[in-house]
């Protein structure tokens, strides 16, 4: 029997209340850094707590503690009851229950091959350290920064309906910064931006000699980048890897498709959206090149699971076929305030937070077309690498993002680096002039644990998965003179 | 007085004593806690859309022995038997966490020094009724936040900090039917249902201004109006490791060129952390007690960065109680001498913004912001606010918009609370006057 049941099966359900349900989440952390040889931070966490849900008269309230002893998880039904009264009272809308807390059943694990514990804390410090170590190919490399995050949390779902769910989720992270600096020139090169690197899966993920391999690529790179041009400022072709393109499909298609962001619940602070719920089914949001699909069960992907905190079983669906706009990310309760279609997608960061409509595993379909061929069919471009700066409008629409490094293309050749390339667009604009999508060759699966929502703030993990993709016409530009 | 805060207090004591006792003689201990019990009630439209209470405590035990530390963070829950319980538990999973890090040349000391104690908690009154029935006649989208937090700390040397405070915060923007709005903040110990009912006429009087035609300009540089709120995203910015002493050395300052090579900022921009108001703990996670004042930048000049005592012990410079992360918990820009009631005849032609949005380094070396404009932007043409402004995207650097085109700052400063609420609610705030801009870029 899971906690959650268990906490359930000991609680009486409240006068009124024609529901309640249970939350439970157990979520072990460790969090370990180096610079420059140097031990920094060895972190562990622990974060155990109960989310009560309850249901009264077409409203929900919830209450939620950490403290586990019977009576305060008596006392955090009576006060979750309090709440859906007080919701009750003043309705946004009134929901059927039914429509929005399923009963599922059910379990999901991620697909772990060693588990984070085969791996003692000095093994992991002496990768890190030799990580760090390993970047000092120059004295112009002036601090190299490397860090672990592991996590493995454990979500069970219980419900007076009957719902039983059973999830755990393992995560690892790996970071890496290598900062060059000539004179007034300081340039900074990643191992595919922020978290970028960040799976479901176990230490499988900590190839020594790949990381190392990768950490003296970067620390070269870095380098190259001090003496390299500055991204010339035109309208051309831009071509972005995967680890831009998880940016620009986070931002400009994930965040713009959230349901309950166009039914307006984040206007005080995460923002709108541009898209009108009748432009489900009608919009052209890019050229026909553009598929984009949730897809819950990609192989290790960082947002990958079988249910969301309502219970709503997750399954795979397109957002955008063919260019056509088809459906959103609007988990239960928003498909039933806009009578949309939607996706398995309400979520909470912890048991401390209510479950909100959350990006998930948000992809782009490969085409067909190798990275040779797309380089070989461009007269001049540029070709952007790794994100390190983003913005956008609170509609979703005017954004602008800047990257690590690019390279200038030449009738059909990669010909030299640049460094401090920007570029921005306007999201519709910028897809329907999508030209080019990389094969499946190119394909690359990232993640990060810190995409920001909801209020109060809540920080959850997605996952973006694309290969490279060409664009036309596209406003690129440099850094300040 | 507050029973959470009650509870937490009596356990807190109890545990970090029993706890101390059992450390060998080799070993040092911090501890740190940090909870609160608040309410949160989401408006949209004027309606609740979600609505709950968090009751939630964490503490965060440093070990060290020699040269080696390790630390933890756990649940805390005012049960003193099963905090106690948890708690011995993870020190002796610290203790074989230190059998395998290497030593740490720069690693903390626990302090000797000065305890403090403040408690501002109240027992929980029934602000979310008050709210609701106030924001349901409206167009209204925000977050009411309230209830009391507490911070305390804890080292083997005998030092004590504890700090409580209850407090509420109603963030809040209220939409025209164009989809333009106009955003306030109301903060503070206790709600006062007039002053509620104040802010938000204030709030639907300012909307009234958003009946005429949205007008869109095209990119070029503008003379500009920021309001306090968004000078204080401005600092936010400045807070992303721009005044860290560790950012400066490891090159990742945006400020940097104001330590390496001169460059300053206006004459007229001043930046301080100033703990007087006492709305912040004035402790950080070693226990230090910060300086009352910390000046930063003086006449546009780098004057003094923050210093942690990892820095202090790393680069050989002298802390002022910074916290580890070296970022800002209260900070202050002095007001200067433009006076509210003259802010738009000296703007004359040019943008006011409220706010700004989602800003982000462009090119952090020469400390470039990109952002956009949100919620009321207006154009004003002789003095006078003429139409609501399309959203623009603006790029350009502090060393102009805070440096050479700053041309003046007002002369009332104002309280932007801390609406953050990442992982917990936060205590912080800054004091922030409004700035009049020469030329600020706008791009898209």
């Amino acid at each position: 029997m899971t906690k959650a049941r268990e906490i359930l099966d000991l609680l009486t359900p409240p006068k009124g209340a024609d529901w309640f349900s249970v939350r439970y989440e157990y979520k072990e952390s460790t969090w370990r850094g180096f610079r420059d040889g140097q031990l920094q931070f060895n972190n562990l966490g622990v974060a155990e707590g109960v989310m009560i849900e309850v249901f009264y008269q077409g409203s929900f309230g919830y209450a939620s503690t950490n403290d586990l002893r019977q009576t305060s998880l008596r006392e955090a039904l009576v006060r979750a009851t309090e709440q859906a009264q007080l919701a009750a009272k003043y309705p946004l809308v009134q929901i059927p229950l039914g429509a929005v807390r399923p009963s599922s059943t059910g379990a999901y694990r991620s697909p772990v091959i060693t588990p984070h514990s085969s791996k003692k804390t000095d093994e992991v410090c002496e990768l890190l350290c030799s990580m760090t170590n390993r970047a000092k190919i120059s004295p112009k490399i002036v601090t190299t920064e490397a860090s672990t995050l592991f996590v493995v949390t454990k979500s069970e779902y219980a419900s007076t309906g009957g719902a039983d769910i059973q999830q755990q989720f393992t995560s690892t992270t790996i970071d890496l910064t290598v900062t060059a600096q000539e004179g007034s020139e300081v340039q900074k090169r990643s191992l595919d931006g922020f978290c970028g690197l960040s799976k479901q899966c176990g230490i499988e993920l900590l190839d020594e000699d790949l990381l190392l391999e990768k950490t003296e690529r970067a620390a070269t790179e870095a380098l190259q980048l001090l003496s390299a041009d500055e991204c010339p400022t035109e309208k051309t072709v831009l071509l972005l890897s995967p680890d831009q393109m998880m940016l620009q499909i986070h931002e400009s298609i994930g965040h713009p498709l959230e349901l309950d962001r166009i039914l307006g619940d984040e206007r005080n602070y995460a923002g709108s959206s541009f898209v009108k719920m009748e432009d489900f089914g009608s919009l052209q949001y890019g050229t026909p090149l553009l598929n984009i699909i949730f897809d819950p069960a990609e192989e290790g992907e960082l947002a990958s699971y079988a249910f969301d905190d309502t219970g709503a079983p997750a399954t795979r669906e397109y957002l955008i076929k063919d260019g056509i706009l088809v459906r959103g990310i609007g988990g239960l309760e928003s498909q039933y305030r806009s009578g949309l279609p939607g996706i398995s997608a309400q979520r909470a960061c912890a048991w401390n937070r209510p479950a909100i409509d959350r990006i998930a595993n948000i992809n782009m379909e490969p085409g067909n077309q190798s990275l040779d061929e797309i380089v070989s069919g461009i007269e001049r471009g540029v070709y952007m690498q790794t994100n390190r700066s983003w913005s956008i409008d609170d509609y979703r629409r005017k954004f602008q993002f800047g990257c690590e490094l690019a390279y200038l293309i030449e009738e059909g050749r990669i010909t030299k680096l640049l460094k401090n390339p920007n570029y921005r667009g306007i999201t519709l604009d910028f897809w329907n002039s999508l030209i080019d999508v990389g094969d499946a060759e190119s394909y690359e699966v990232y993640g990060t644990p810190r995409c920001g929502k909801g209020e109060p703030h809540q920080s959850i993990e997605v996952g973006h998965a694309s290969p490279v993709c060409a664009f036309r016409e596209i406003e690129v530009f440099g850094g300040a003179r | 007085m507050n029973n959470f805060v009650d509870r937490i207090e009596t356990s807190f004591s109890n545990v970090t004593s029993r706890l101390l006792e059992l450390l060998r003689a080799d070993e040092e201990l911090i501890i740190n806690l940090k909870g609160e019990n608040s309410t949160f009630t989401r408006f949209n439209r004027g309606r609740i859309r979600q609505v709950g209470e968090v009751t939630d405590a964490n503490l965060y035990m440093g070990l060290k022995a020699g040269e080696r530390r390790s630390s933890v963070s756990i649940p805390f829950s005012g049960d003193i038997e099963s905090d106690y319980v948890r708690a011995e538990k993870m020190l002796l999973r610290l203790r074989a966490e230190l059998q395998m890090v290497p030593d740490d040349p720069f690693i903390f000391t626990p302090i000797d020094g000065p305890s403090s104690y403040t408690r501002r908690d109240t027992s929980p009154a029934p602000v979310q009724d008050v709210v609701a029935r106030v924001a349901a006649t409206t167009e209204l989208a925000g977050l009411l936040a309230s209830g009391p937090q507490v911070a305390a700390f804890a080292n083997s040397k005998g030092v004590r900090h504890f700090f409580s405070n209850t407090s509420f915060f109603f963030d809040y923007s209220i939409f025209h039917p164009s989809g333009k709005a106009v955003k306030a903040t109301l903060a503070g110990q206790e709600l006062v249902e007039d002053e509620l009912i104040a802010s938000i006429d204030s709030t639907l009087l300012r909307l009234s201004t958003l009946d005429r035609p949205v007008q869109r300009i095209t990119p070029g540089k503008y003379r500009v109006f920021l309001e306090p709120r968004a000078v204080a995203d401005l600092v936010s910015m400045i807070n992303w490791s721009g005044v860290s002493e560790r950012a400066m050395r490891l090159k990742s300052s945006p400020l940097l060129k104001m330590r390496e090579e001169g460059w300053q900022l206006s004459h007229l921009f001043n930046l301080r952390e100033d703990y007087t108001s006492r709305r912040v703990p004035p402790f950080n996670e070693l226990g230090e007690l910060s300086q009352e004042t910390i000046t930063l930048i003086t006449e546009g000049r780098l004057r003094e960065t923050l210093v942690s005592q990892k820095s202090s012990l790393e680069y050989g410079v002298e802390s002022n109680g910074a916290p580890h992360g070296e970022f800002l918990r209260s900070p202050e820009v002095l007001a200067g001498s433009l006076r509210k009631e003259d802010v738009l005849a000296s703007l004359k032609d040019g943008i006011y913004l409220s706010n700004i949005h989602y800003t982000n380094w462009s090119d952090a070396r020469n400390a470039r912001i990109t952002g956009m404009t949100r919620y009321a932007p207006f154009l004003v043409e002789g003095g006078e606010l003429v139409a609501p402004l399309e959203d623009m995207r603006f790029d350009d650097t502090l060393y102009n918009i805070l440096g050479d085109s700053l041309e003046a700052l007002t002369a009332e400063a104002e309280f932007i609370p801390s609406t953050f609420t990442y992982g917990g609610r936060n205590f912080s705030g800054q004091l922030v006057p409004g700035a009049l801009i020469r030329e600020m870029a706008f791009t898209l």
